[in-house]
């Protein structure tokens, strides 16, 4: 490969390459040579903090039937209530065929933005504390770089508190 | 006249924001811009007539009697003025209900809007009015979308399914007989739309296959545009966001 070629990404890398480019925001998709399915498989690969790893967890709002997105921050284990209060329903945890149906993608690329329809998102508050935090591009060894406040606007994101407190 | 098949959603007390879906369509094609401004609009959609909800209460007609249908609904929920974002067909609605209603209207954002010159794939339509068949649909729904676009497979089944009724074929067919004139579409009188007061944008796609983007060069100089490379004829489904970043501005200018 020359230094001028493209190289050829995944077809879910593709969309969510477009969903950047429709937020406005930069294509800093990177596929790895390692696995990045895990926020600790991807922060090593990224050499950055756990918390800099973006986890995107789908849940199903029990009232609303919607699919709801939850950004959270890689070392933070989501908490449930703190989720249903800030999602104003409560929610269950879907089955991976009700996920890869709402979203387009499997688990363990699923991206923050680009699904197949857009999701209601809320977002990790602690994400907001780094400059740069590390999501999956949709695919298990894809990673894109974005500021958290972009990220947040681009998915119409609701920021509060949703790690749950420490054992 | 009764008002349309409408629902309320995003945040009360915003700006308020009419969305009107195209040719075959309903207000759940709305949902990625649903979701894109839940916190910075009142948004209102309603079910154009012959189509959705209001397949059966209102008769199947074209884009200005549409208007119609459209400004007695706001006028039933009050009549205050709204952002209009119309798409294609739904377009061609917001430009009609901003020459006649101007009242009604604080400022449109047109999608790929219909009515704007002759030039239309008329058998996309004719197909895409009809289409049950999956395969077929999901093959005649690709030139409505950029190359290379997923078409999500669930789309494809709730458009097959709505169109397995006979009652929404014949309300399609009924439709596409007002709207087009042979393999063209009727046109707007561009001399109307140059005159009309509330502020209009349009945003079209270079990669539109179902309407194409030349037809920018025929609206008055009033009309403020913009061409998006990449996007085909589904603008609120393929730049969601570009879409949205402009509502935006359109609200922040005219307030």
């Amino acid at each position: 490969m020359t230094d001028t070629a493209q190289p050829i990404r995944a077809a879910a890398c593709e969309r969510v390459a477009r969903a950047l480019k429709d937020a406005g925001l930069e294509d800093t998709i990177r596929e790895m040579p390692a696995s990045t399915r895990t926020a600790e498989d991807a922060a090593s690969a990224c050499g950055c903090a756990v918390g800099q790893i973006v986890k995107s967890l789908v849940f199903r709002g029990k009232h609303s039937g919607r699919a709801l997105l939850f950004l959270v921050a890689g070392d933070n284990r989501l908490d449930m209530k703190a989720a249903e209060a800030l999602a104003g329903e409560p929610v269950s945890r879907p089955d991976a065929a009700y996920v890869r149906a709402e979203t387009g993608f499997a688990i363990g690329g699923i991206p923050p933005l680009g699904h197949d329809r857009a999701l209601k998102t809320y977002m990790d508050e602690d994400l907001l504390d780094y400059p740069l935090v590390h999501a999956a591009a949709g695919t298990p060894n894809s990673v894109f770089s974005v500021a958290p406040d972009a990220l947040k606007t681009a998915t119409s994101a609701l920021s509060g508190p949703l790690k749950e407190a420490a054992a | 006249m009764k008002p349309l098949a409408h629902r309320r959603a995003g945040t009360a007390g915003k700006p308020p924001v009419l969305l009107i879906h195209g040719f075959g369509g309903r207000m759940e094609t709305w949902l990625n811009m649903e979701v894109a401004l839940e916190r910075d609009a009142a948004l209102l959609l309603v079910d154009l007539p012959g189509h959705g909800r209001s397949r059966d209460s209102h008769e199947p007609v074209g884009a200005g009697q549409a208007a119609k249908a459209v400004a007695a609904t706001l006028d039933h929920l009050g009549g205050e003025p709204v952002f209009v974002v119309g798409h294609s067909m739904g377009g061609a609605v917001g430009a009609v209900l901003a020459m006649t209603r101007p009242d009604l209207v604080r400022g449109a954002l047109l999608l790929a809007p219909g009515g704007m010159g002759p030039e239309v794939d008329a058998a996309a339509l004719r197909q895409y009015a009809r289409e049950y068949d999956l395969d077929e649909l999901a093959r005649v729904l690709r030139r409505f979308y950029a190359p290379g676009t997923r078409i999500p497979r669930g789309l494809v089944e709730e458009l097959a399914r709505e169109r397995e009724d006979p009652a929404t074929r014949r309300a399609h067919g009924e439709i596409l007989l007002s709207i087009l004139k042979g393999d063209n579409q009727h046109t707007l009188s561009m001399q109307r739309l140059g005159e009309a007061t509330p502020p209009i944008h349009v945003m079209w796609g270079d990669a539109d296959e179902i309407i194409p983007s030349a037809q920018l060069a025929n609206l008055p100089e009033n009309v403020t545009r913009e061409l998006l490379p990449g996007i085909g004829h589904m603008v609120h489904l393929e730049a969601t966001q570009a879409v949205a970043r402009k509502l935006r501005t359109l609200i922040a200018e005219a307030v």
